[in-house]
């Protein structure tokens, strides 16, 4: 790992605003989805079945949450590729970090820092999980959730670069809310746990990935939303059944979604660069 | 060796610099009040504001430069946040990639009374702005690259680590460009030449020791070192004769107030 690699991802995850939101943000509402809304009424079902509606509840719990923790990495990023846009216009031509370099490195940089806030999440849901049922819930398919996490980690960087790209191509650096753009985009698809898009969910650019990421922790059918409207998830747990979801979210949809929308902030990051100056670092220390 | 052509550098809709041509081989001052495009000339150099014109570093044009290590360094702060880390991994990081050595600018940045802890513990934006100068200044010199660029580094420097500075420039062995606004510098470096910055023009180049004994009077005058044209008027800095010693305002942010008590004088002698 290059020096520059290594520095760029030690900043991105031990900032002091990043590691509020992304961690002790993100764990207080793990917290309370563990002891306040996760209520089990008795009498309880067998193990097997208990077990299984773990698996779906924690799924769903670090999917939706880890898009918070995600969102909040995003912001970092998002400022980080503000204070940095000048020394990259210099160091690229005077230094050893060519154009090509920067690019390869900070993208690393910036998908391994969303995806390990990511992770994080996850390591906290399975642990709070623990402590208050006594039930360790691994992942159905881990290797299908750890890559649906590198893609939203992909999506984000890209999207997040925008955001920073569109401001100082605006010349406003501190234009009030506008780095807090990524959380509020989480938040967001937050909200599609109550709330059914149906078809309509494939025009959010985070949204199906989520579902995706159920599915793959939870072994179960993925759905456009509304995972906690109605019963029909629950029940049908409870009965020992595969859950039917309303509106069922097509794997390749979503995939194709994501796919479009990480490419339309790659593409409008490049244009965007083209009219973007660099920040004093006079204006970044009062904001 | 830097040289600017036709230069022209527009913010926000405004021109800073006005077709700026200059030619920097050795060691050079450029002198101007505060706000008339020196730190702006120096932004261009660098790659870091959009501009018109020619800008050649070792007959290389700027434009085209990819990964030239060792050729220009600068202590614009904005160059060096390239991560949201502390200053001393900072430091660390932009020697590696400009390929010199780290120690040495620890060093020079602790002669220069920063301690290595501070850095270690703060951003460098959470540095003060005279101690961010300082470790800029010092990374820049220790990077031992052909050409260096320095924006007022006597900024909040108490006066020993001032010529603590001075001689740090004086051996340094590369092409040297420094902006200030500070007059005592022309004393400090006599045989350094100095170009004059006013209203995004640039003037001279004038030897810093002879400019360091002229006087400032009103108006164009033959002979004079530089003539300077301003929005309140021309004046001239000549060798000999009446006028005020350019020393004697100690910045040249009071140059305006000398040209308008001249231009009031000179009204309320007509009446």
């Amino acid at each position: 790992m290059t020096l520059y690699l290594y520095l760029k991802l030690k900043g991105l995850t031990t900032d002091r605003s990043v590691l509020f939101w992304g961690i002790f943000f993100t764990l207080f509402w793990v917290l309370m989805w563990a002891y306040v809304f996760t209520q089990l009424k008795e009498p309880l079902p067998p193990r097997e079945i208990l077990e299984k509606i773990h698996k779906v509840n924690t799924a769903l719990a670090y999917s939706y949450l880890g898009a918070l923790a995600m969102g909040s990495v995003s912001v970092g990023l998002a400022m980080s590729v503000l204070t940095s846009s000048s020394a990259v216009a210099y160091a690229t031509r005077f230094t050893r970090l060519t154009p090509a370099r920067y690019l390869v490195e900070d993208f690393l940089a910036g998908v391994a820092a969303v995806t390990a806030f990511a992770l994080a999440c996850v390591a906290m849901v399975v642990a709070v999980n623990y402590a208050r049922f006594g039930i360790l819930v691994i992942p159905e398919n881990s290797v299908l959730l750890v890559l649906y996490l590198v893609l939203c980690g992909i999506l984000l960087y890209w999207f997040s670069r925008c955001i920073a790209l569109a401001m100082l191509a605006l010349g406003k650096p501190r234009l009030p809310l506008l780095n807090m753009v990524p959380l509020i985009l989480a938040s967001l698809n937050y909200a599609t746990l109550w709330v059914d898009l149906e078809n309509k969910v494939y025009a959010l650019p985070l949204a199906p990935l989520l579902s995706l990421m159920v599915s793959a922790a939870a072994g179960i059918e993925p759905a456009t939303g509304g995972w906690l409207s109605g019963d029909w998830l629950w029940m049908a747990l409870a009965r020992g059944e595969a859950p039917k979801p309303p509106c069922l979210l097509d794997a390749k949809l979503a995939l194709l979604s994501t796919t479009v929308w990480a490419s339309v902030f790659f593409v409008a990051s490049l244009v965007l660069v083209r009219r973007a100056r660099g920040v004093p670092v006079e204006e970044l220390s009062t904001s | 060796m830097i040289r600017v052509e036709g230069l022209r550098v527009v913010l926000r809709g405004s021109e800073i610099l006005h077709g700026v041509s200059a030619d920097f081989r050795g060691k050079h001052i450029v002198l101007g009040p505060n706000g008339h495009g020196k730190t702006t000339l120096f932004k261009a150099i660098a790659g870091l504001v959009p501009y018109r014109g020619i800008i050649e570093v070792d007959g290389r044009p700027l434009d085209r430069l990819r990964g030239a290590t060792g050729l220009l360094a600068t202590n614009l702060a904005e160059v060096y946040m390239l991560a949201p880390v502390s200053a001393l991994e900072l430091l660390f990081l932009f020697n590696n990639l400009a390929g010199s050595d780290p120690e040495r600018a620890v060093k020079l940045i602790e002669e220069l009374g920063v301690s290595r802890e501070l850095l270690a513990k703060r951003k460098l934006w959470e540095l003060s702005a005279g101690t961010r100068k300082a470790f800029t200044t010092a990374v820049a010199l220790a990077s031992d690259s052909r050409n260096v660029l320095l924006d007022e580094p006597f900024e909040q420097l108490d006066p020993a680590k001032k010529l603590r500075l001075v001689s740090e420039l004086r051996k340094y062995g590369g092409v040297v460009i420094m902006n200030t606004h500070e007059t005592w510098v022309l004393e400090a470096l006599p045989d350094w030449e100095v170009h004059l910055v006013f209203d995004g023009h640039i003037y001279g180049p004038a030897q810093a020791g002879k400019l360091a004994k002229a006087t400032l009077v009103e108006g164009k005058r033959d002979g004079a070192l530089v003539t300077i044209e301003t929005q309140f008027g021309q004046f001239s800095l000549i060798e000999e004769g009446g006028g005020r010693a350019l020393t004697e305002l100690l910045t040249l942010d009071r140059v305006y107030d000398f040209l308008s008590n001249m231009s009031l004088k000179r009204k309320l002698a007509h009446g």
